[in-house]
């Protein structure tokens, strides 16, 4: 039963991050782009992650699965915010479609 | 005494986490842990920082029990509501210029890290109490400076470490 919870919380965090995709092609602009993909990285990422240490029981493996998770809550979204402070002070407009 | 109980508390963190990653209950493994938890927090206090480590990284337990658990909550709620939006293909963005009523610099930075992990908002600048925050175009938990002003649910919470 327990293995059972496990395997859909795998399973809805790969809808989500499929469904981010999905927005990462379905949106034109840089931006929105960045806001989407924060939604793979957080929502895709923690729900695959409760789902491991379910899956793993009470363990050391679980144990190190919820330091990793913590570790990226912290540490991730830096890479997001840099890579959006770069776009902004560099002058790139918003909502304005790529050029093909 | 406060100030060595506290200290006491972090050795005991970090030589649980020591614990859990050498995945051992051994004495020795105990000692080790204890010894370069000590270490650690010594060298960061006189080498890393400028503040004492107590003192940058103060935070109440039960106010960053609360924080964790309300921003578990805004992850899921905010991450349903991208879905909506990817489906409806809505990708209008816009800038907000937002000021925290917060003081403390860590309870700020802790502001700028949570807008960022929700799905929807993005921090791309701080300057002083100043955020710059990249929203979707409904947004509204968080009002620009030229609206009015209003705390956001984080920074009440939040509010609470300075007290």
């Amino acid at each position: 039963m327990i293995d059972l919870l496990a395997y859909l919380l795998i399973t809805i965090a790969l809808i989500f991050m499929a469904l981010g995709v999905i927005g990462l092609f379905r949106f034109k602009d840089f931006y929105s782009r960045i806001l989407i993909s924060a939604k793979i990285e957080t929502v895709g990422f923690l729900t695959i992650m409760i789902g491991f240490t379910i899956l793993s029981g009470l363990s050391y493996a679980a144990m190190k699965i919820l330091l990793i998770t913590l570790m990226v809550m912290i540490t991730n979204p830096l890479s997001t915010h840099a890579i959006a402070r770069s776009a902004f002070l560099s002058g790139y407009p918003i909502n304005q479609e790529p050029r093909r | 005494m406060k100030k060595i109980i506290h200290t006491l508390i972090l050795v005991l963190i970090f030589t649980g986490i020591w614990l859990v990653l050498n995945e051992s209950l051994a004495v020795s493994q105990l000692l080790i842990g204890l010894f370069f938890s000590a270490v650690s927090i010594l060298f960061t206090n006189r080498y890393l920082l400028e503040d004492d480590y107590l003192d940058a990284y103060a935070i109440k337990p039960e106010v960053l029990l609360h924080y964790s658990l309300y921003l578990f909550i805004q992850i899921y709620q905010s991450g349903f509501a991208a879905i909506l939006k990817i489906i409806k293909g809505e990708d209008s963005v816009k800038i907000i210029t937002y000021e925290t009523c917060m003081s403390n610099e860590l309870g700020i930075c802790l502001l700028a890290n949570a807008l960022t992990l929700t799905p929807g908002t993005v921090t791309i600048d701080k300057n002083g109490h100043q955020l710059q925050i990249l929203a979707f175009q409904d947004e509204n938990a968080f009002t620009d400076i030229t609206e009015g002003k209003t705390c956001s649910p984080y920074e009440m919470i939040l509010r609470r470490m300075d007290h």
